[in-house]
């Protein structure tokens, strides 16, 4: 298989800045055929190139790069990327490997794909429209965002027109004609309210301050215990909403209050404050070993299967974790 | 001398050698009392004991127990009316201490009422770093050491700062969840639950475990909880002093949150031990 219809030709190599464009494909011919050349093209160029996308999609490029898959590094998001939040600190990684380096490199990141919940969706979401913010300013490196068309509904393809600049559909590259869009800002993003549990199905709620944080985290995993998570997954839980409360208690007005119950496969837990997010890459960046970055928003995006953040001043905050005992 | 425990104690008796006892005495009659019992206990196995007081605290300059227990203001005698030096203070446990064993004596015991740090007033976290020096110290020397802070004469603050550090307790103060007590030559030992209450001590008392030391070895064993800036906290000192740190007996999330925080890479001198 050697012919492509992605015009790369047209699109050129990386020069200026961050490039973030998505790739429109239908199917998994398709996909191999387009990512393929795109990685040719890089190789061609000698530059570095990092793809990060599920099974069987890794295995399938690997087979159609042939020989050339050795120069190419890979990664399987169903790992990376189940929970979105980690993907942005592997893409850092990939450009802390280049910066300064002088040379273009490039990326495969497909975060979106059919099996993803509603939840998981509207944080992969979040999640690219993030990546501008990551990326924008930096060195120069262009990253390819598959989305399959036959597989996606309509409006996530739509979305992805809202948050990538550049869009690749078997023709040239064009700028994207809704992006950017306000309501996809970061203001907008974590104002946006995430769905009330039923009532009946909270196990336990209780306010909290800085006394309460033993008897805490001994409901927690009394609860996680009770709704059938493992130890090892039960002390992940008790961790994570030790750091949430602490957040709360130290940066959101000295008290919180935490929800937990099931959602399906998930345990979810959440916090709320009275405190305002206003670092939209919290809890996305590597704390250091000299003590600077916070490390409870970090530690919960490793551990968690999914963690969303929604803040705004005339609500204050709420962090909402869900693990899952197949996780982590 | 025996692997130490720690305890919460109800009572003063049964101490043994390199017990190390912080007290919050609630009236001064209990104090009279309890430290009375102590020193009978010690003058009975043979001890050299001495009364730790404030000059001006209305004691007569010996106890009628035993063979008779000085009764001794450390701000005057071995501070010479200067700041608190925990090291002279060290160095006069270790002086008494030999000076015991060369006299006969079984061992040192020292029952003190800590309002003699009136005189010098050291900040809440100078006592607290003084104390778990002579944590250390009742470990090498065997001494017996009774400190008897009364609720009147410090702030809950400082209270708390300082119970953490003994390890053994007799009566009631705000816990910070955590204790940290030595075992000898770098060797110390966590307990309990390390959360935002120990944000301020924990870093403390690890920097002062690991001050001026190669290699800081701490046992996890008895450690339910830490979280992450109590994790960050052994991070720090590993990265500020450059020593080997050992941490023994780790639960398995402080293992993994080490390695997802990839510390293990960035910090090569920390070694899990079992």
């Amino acid at each position: 298989m050697s012919t492509t219809s992605v015009d790369l030709e047209h699109s050129g190599p990386v020069s200026i800045g961050f490039r973030h464009d998505a790739l429109l494909y239908a199917g998994e011919q398709q996909f191999v055929e387009r990512t393929a050349a795109f990685v040719r093209d890089a190789l061609e160029r000698e530059e570095p190139i990092l793809v990060a996308v599920i099974e069987p999609r890794r295995s399938l490029l690997r087979e159609e790069l042939g020989d050339d898959a050795r120069r190419v590094e890979f990664l399987d998001m169903w790992n990376v990327g189940r929970n979105p939040a980690r993907i942005i600190p592997a893409w850092q990684q990939w450009v802390e490997r280049y910066r300064g380096t002088g040379r273009g490199f490039r990326g495969i990141g497909e975060p979106i794909w059919a099996a993803r919940s509603p939840q998981e969706l509207l944080e992969c979401q979040f999640h690219e429209q993030l990546l501008n913010t990551a990326f924008d300013g930096g060195p120069a490196w262009w990253l390819l965002c598959p989305y399959d068309m036959d597989a996606l509904p309509d409006a996530v393809i739509a979305r992805a027109h809202d948050t990538h600049p550049g869009v690749l559909d078997g023709g040239d590259r064009l700028d994207s004609a809704s992006y950017p869009r306000q309501e996809l800002s970061f203001a907008a993003m974590f104002a946006a309210p995430l769905p009330e549990p039923d009532p009946a199905q909270v196990r336990y709620r209780a306010g909290f301050g800085l006394d309460d944080l033993v008897e805490v985290r001994d409901a927690v995993a009394a609860h996680a215990a009770a709704l059938g998570l493992s130890g090892c997954r039960t002390a992940d839980l008790v961790l994570v909403a030790n750091e949430l409360a602490t957040n709360s208690v130290r940066h959101g007005g000295g008290r919180g209050t935490l929800r937990l119950w099931r959602d399906g496969g998930d345990v979810v837990c959440e916090v709320r404050d009275s405190g305002l997010v206003t670092d939209p890459l919290i809890g996305r960046r590597q704390p250091t070993t000299d003590g600077r970055g916070g490390a409870g928003l970090w530690i919960a995006n490793q551990v968690c299967d999914l963690v969303q953040i929604r803040s705004a001043p005339e609500t204050g905050t709420s962090v909402r974790i869900r693990i899952n005992e197949s996780g982590a | 001398m025996t692997a130490r425990h720690t305890r919460v104690l109800t009572a003063l008796d049964a101490l043994g050698d390199g017990d190390h006892v912080g007290w919050v005495v609630e009236r001064p009659t209990q104090f009279t009392e309890m430290a009375a019992l102590c020193l009978q206990q010690g003058a009975d196995l043979g001890d050299m004991q001495f009364l730790f007081a404030p000059q001006h605290g209305g004691w007569p300059q010996q106890l009628p127990v035993g063979k008779g227990v000085p009764v001794v203001d450390p701000h005057v005698a071995f501070l010479h009316g200067g700041h608190l030096d925990p090291e002279a203070m060290y160095a006069a446990f270790r002086r008494h201490a030999a000076l015991a064993a060369e006299q006969g004596y079984r061992g040192l015991r020292v029952v003190a009422d800590m309002d003699w740090l009136l005189g010098p007033r050291p900040a809440g976290g100078q006592i607290a770093a003084f104390e778990q020096g002579l944590d250390a110290v009742a470990v090498e020397t065997g001494a017996t050491i009774v400190c008897a802070y009364r609720r009147e004469s410090f702030t809950g603050r400082e209270l708390a700062g300082v119970m953490c550090v003994h390890p053994h307790e007799l009566g009631a103060s705000r816990s910070l969840g955590f204790r940290i007590w030595s075992s000898g030559s770098g060797r110390w030992h966590l307990s309990g639950q390390v959360d935002l209450r120990a944000a301020e001590v924990f870093p403390t008392a690890l920097r002062a475990a690991a001050d001026g030391r190669a290699a800081l070895w701490l046992d996890c064993t008895h450690l339910a909880f830490i979280d992450m800036a109590g994790m960050r906290a052994i991070a720090q000192v590993a990265h500020g002093t450059g020593a080997s740190v050992y941490l023994e007996g780790a639960n398995e999330t402080l293992r993994r949150c080490w390695k997802l925080m990839d510390w293990e890479t960035g910090l090569p001198n920390v070694e899990f031990c079992a």
